[in-house]
């Protein structure tokens, strides 16, 4: 393992920076008090950064701090050449826990991969770099 | 003695109070129905109760600045003096802000709105005078020496005035 800690961090296929964003799309939103809104999203880059001119959704902290764990895994699963997106931690919902648990509304996302110049929803990043 | 006494409202003391003075705007506004309204907890009505200690405008009033102060080490883009601009509602106000929206900064200034509602159900300057200054999550291999900090401030929305108060809105007595 490299000791120098940017190198560690290097996305096994740098071009994915640039080629790729995440997108957490609002999969259902109750009640919420900033009006996000079902169908609305989060728009980040691989490593983390909220691009504010490609979100659609009111930029609510108490949603985006709650996806700030899938950035970080996101971002190793870079490092590897794996799917950015985990299969198995893709879904999240915000901190405020609803009317029915002592809060007000609720809002959950679902991640995924796009391709930033066309749009396209990419499955599996890794297979096309011909990864196994 | 010195300092102000202050008497604390137990927590739920708005367990009865039916909220009259905001069920109707806020249920259209929220899609409540009067049984969403009525299951409400008294902990969110203490949430909702800041606008009668601070005003019915307090949330358009105030805005939180998050500024960096320091960032030797980050690839992120942060640098010093750069803000990012909350609303009341923890809502990132893009058009006020100058500094990359990195994740790894911003989460962990989430408790600051937690406090900013409680203090203002008390009727205090909404935003908390112990814990004003946050540090990016991202630890690094200096035991997070060089990583990005911030410190956050209240200021006025419309004049962008920094906001000291102990009680904001309420006439000294």
């Amino acid at each position: 393992m490299p000791d120098n800690l940017d190198q560690r961090r290097a996305f096994r296929y740098p071009d994915w920076k640039d080629r790729y964003e995440l997108v957490a799309t609002v999969t259902s939103a109750i009640h919420c008090a900033n009006f996000v809104e079902k169908d609305e999203t989060y728009v980040f880059s691989l490593d983390g950064i909220l691009d504010p001119d490609k979100s659609t959704a009111n930029l609510c902290l108490g949603m985006l701090a709650r996806l700030q764990p899938a950035l970080l895994m996101a971002a190793d699963r870079a490092t590897l050449g794996a799917h950015p997106v985990s299969g198995g931690w893709q879904t999240f919902d915000c901190y405020d826990t609803g009317l029915d648990h002592g809060g007000m509304g609720k809002v959950c996302v679902r991640f995924s991969l796009r391709d930033r110049e066309s749009g396209e929803v990419i499955e599996d990043a890794a297979a096309r770099e011909g990864a196994s | 003695m010195t300092g102000k006494q202050l008497t604390h409202f137990p927590k739920d003391h708005l367990k009865e109070d039916g909220l009259d003075d905001i069920r109707e705007p806020l249920s259209r506004a929220l899609n409540l129905t009067p049984d969403d309204f009525d299951r409400m907890s008294p902990e969110v009505k203490n949430l909702l109760s800041g606008r009668r200690n601070l005003g019915v405008t307090w949330l358009d009033d105030y805005e939180v600045v998050v500024e960096v102060v320091s960032n030797e080490r980050c690839g992120c883009g942060v640098r010093p003096g750069q803000k990012t601009v909350f609303d009341m509602r923890h809502r990132i106000k893009p058009e006020k802000s100058d500094a990359p929206m990195c994740m790894h900064m911003l989460a962990p200034i989430l408790p600051i709105f937690y406090m900013t509602f409680d203090r203002a159900s008390e009727g205090f300057n909404p935003l908390t005078r112990v814990w004003n200054h946050y540090e990016c999550g991202d630890t690094g291999d200096d035991d997070g020496a060089s990583k990005a900090r911030t410190l956050v401030y209240l200021r006025r929305s419309d004049t962008h005035e920094v906001v000291t108060d102990p009680a904001p809105g309420q006439e000294e007595t």
